[in-house]
C-alpha cells in the first residue's frame, strides 16, 4: 500500500530504521481475520462457557494482554508469533471492552460508536501531529509503534460496536450483516485498487470493518444449527482458529528466519 | 488539507453505497422476511395445536371440579409433549414458540404451588388458552409484541435492546439468588444477548421476569 500524501512530511524525521510492524499482505487480512473471529468466540467461551463473567474475564484478559504487549516492544523489529500474540489479546480485550460498555455500565451502542469513533480520530490526529505521518511502513520508533497499537486497539472497541449496533438495529442476524460487511470491505478495495483511495485510509478502514466480518463467521460457526449457525460451539471454534493462526504464523516465521 | 477531504469524501462514498443497497434489498426485495432471516418464514405459527388445546381443556374442568392436584397430574401430560416437540416448534416459530411456553411455565408454576391459589390457576389457564389460540407472528413487521405479559418490542414491532432487558432483569433480582428455573432463563438471556440475538435473548428475559413477578 501507498501514502503518497503523508510521505512529504517524513523528510525531516526518522527515515532509516526497521519497520516493527508486518507489511500487508494477503496473509496479513487472513490471520487479522482469523483473529477477530477467534476473539469473539474466544470472549464468548471465557465469559458464558467457563462462567468467568464479564468482569473477571476482562481483567484477567487485560493482565495478559499487557503481558503480550510488552513482550511485543522488548523486540524492536517484527517477529510473527509476539506481533500476532499481540493482535489476538487485543481482539480478545477490544470485544470485552465493548460488551462491558454495553451489558455492565448500561450505555447504548450508538454512543459507544460516537465515543470509539473519537477516541480513534484523536489517536491519529496526536498520531500525526507528532510524528507528521500515519504511515504504518516507518514504524521505527517505540512512540510510533505505542500509536499504532493504540490505534488498532480503538479499531477493534470501534469494529464491535458498529457490528453490535447494525445486527441490533436491522435485527437481520449474523448471515445478513457479515454480507453487508463483506461488501462494505470489497467497495473499500475496488476504491484503493480502483480510484485511488489513499492506502492510509484504506488500510484502517478496513481494519476496522474486518472486526464486525470476523465476528459474524464466528458466530456463524459457533452458533446452534437452531439459531442458524454449523453449531460447532464456541470451544470447538476457538481451538480450531487458535490452530490455524499458529499454523500460519509458524510458517510465516519459517520463510522469514530463511529468507 | 485537500487530499484528506477528497480521502474522507471517497471513503464515505464506498461505505454508504453497498449500505443502501444493503438497507434497500432488505426493505424492498424482502419485505417480511428481512428482521428475522436466519429462523424462516417470519409469520408462520406453530401449526396444528389441537392436541395440547385439549389437555388444557381437561385440565380447566378438572380444576373446576376443586381437584387441583389431579389437574396438575393432566397438565403434566402437556408438558411432556410440549418439551418433546420443543425444538420442532420453537425452530418453527421462536417468538410465538416463547409467548406460549411462557404462558404453559405460569400454568405450570401456578399448579405447583405449595398451596396452588383457584383464581391464579384459573387465570394462568385462561392466558395458556389465549396464547395456544392465537400465537403471535414470530418476529416484527408488525405492532408492538409481549412474551409472558411483558413488552418485548418498540411500537414498530422492533425488539428491544437485550442489554436492556437483561438489565432490567438483574434490577429485579436485585442481587438475591434466583431460583433454578429464573437462573436457567436469565443464563440463556445473556447467552443470546452474547450472541447480539436480541429477540430470542429478550423472550428469555421477559419469561424470567414473568416469573419473578408471579
Amino acid at each position: 500500500m501507498t501514502d503518497a500524501s503523508f510521505a512529504d512530511y517524513d523528510k525531516d524525521f526518522a527515515t532509516t530504521g526497521v519497520n516493527r510492524v508486518p507489511d500487508v499482505t494477503p496473509g496479513f487480512w487472513l490471520i487479522k481475520l482469523t483473529a477477530v473471529t477467534m476473539g469473539e468466540t474466544a470472549a464468548d467461551f471465557l465469559a458464558v462457557n467457563l462462567g468467568l463473567g464479564l468482569g473477571t474475564t476482562t481483567v484477567l484478559m487485560t493482565l495478559v494482554l499487557i503481558g503480550a504487549m510488552v513482550w511485543k516492544f522488548r523486540q524492536h523489529r517484527y517477529v510473527p508469533a509476539r506481533y500476532w500474540l499481540a493482535v489476538v489479546m487485543i481482539s480478545i480485550v477490544g470485544t470485552l471492552i465493548t460488551d462491558n460498555m454495553t451489558d455492565a455500565l448500561g450505555s447504548p451502542l450508538i454512543d459507544s460508536t460516537i465515543g470509539f469513533t473519537i477516541a480513534l480520530g484523536a489517536t491519529f490526529a496526536l498520531w500525526f501531529a507528532s510524528e507528521r505521518t500515519l504511515s504504518i511502513h516507518k514504524v521505527y520508533t517505540f512512540r510510533r509503534e505505542a500509536f499504532y497499537w493504540l490505534a488498532i486497539l480503538f479499531t477493534f472497541a470501534l469494529g464491535t460496536a458498529v457490528g453490535d449496533l447494525i445486527s441490533e438495529s436491522f435485527g437481520v442476524g449474523f448471515g445478513a450483516t457479515g454480507i453487508l460487511f463483506g461488501m462494505i470491505i470489497a467497495s473499500l478495495a475496488l476504491g484503493y485498487f480502483a480510484f485511488g483511495l489513499d492506502g492510509i485510509w484504506a488500510f484502517w478502514l478496513c481494519y476496522i470493518f474486518t472486526r464486525p466480518l470476523g465476528a459474524s463467521v464466528g458466530d456463524f460457526l459457533a452458533q446452534p444449527t437452531e439459531f442458524g449457525g454449523l453449531g460447532l460451539g464456541t470451544t470447538v471454534t476457538s481451538i480450531a482458529f487458535l490452530v490455524l493462526i499458529a499454523g500460519t504464523v509458524a510458517v510465516m516465521s519459517l520463510r522469514r528466519s530463511r529468507a | 488539507m485537500n487530499a484528506v477531504l477528497r480521502n474522507l469524501f471517497l471513503s464515505s462514498a464506498l461505505i454508504a453505497l453497498p449500505a443502501l443497497g444493503f438497507v434497500l434489498a432488505e426493505n424492498l426485495l424482502l419485505p417480511r422476511t428481512g428482521w428475522a432471516s436466519d429462523s424462516g418464514p417470519v409469520n408462520s405459527d406453530l401449526g396444528d395445536l389441537s392436541s395440547y388445546r385439549k389437555i388444557v381443556t381437561d385440565t380447566q374442568s378438572i380444576a373446576t371440579t376443586g381437584d387441583l392436584a389431579a389437574a396438575e397430574k393432566r397438565i403434566t401430560d402437556l408438558e411432556n409433549l410440549w418439551d418433546q416437540n420443543a425444538k420442532a416448534l420453537r425452530k418453527a416459530a421462536p417468538a410465538a414458540w416463547s409467548t406460549v411456553d411462557g404462558a404453559a411455565d405460569d400454568a405450570f408454576s401456578a399448579l405447583r404451588a405449595r398451596s396452588p391459589d383457584p383464581a391464579r390457576v384459573r387465570d394462568t389457564l385462561a392466558a395458556l388458552t389465549k396464547s395456544l389460540d392465537s400465537p403471535p407472528p414470530a418476529a416484527s413487521g408488525g405492532p408492538a409484541q409481549q412474551v409472558s405479559g411483558i413488552d418485548v418490542t418498540d411500537a414498530f414491532g422492533h425488539a428491544l435492546p437485550c442489554e436492556e432487558m437483561t438489565a432490567k432483569l438483574r434490577k429485579a433480582l436485585a442481587g438475591e439468588i434466583p431460583s433454578a428455573a429464573v437462573g436457567d432463563l436469565q443464563g440463556k438471556a445473556l447467552e443470546r444477548c452474547n450472541a447480539d440475538d436480541d429477540a430470542r435473548s429478550d423472550a428469555f428475559a421477559a419469561q424470567a421476569l414473568s416469573l419473578i413477578k408471579g
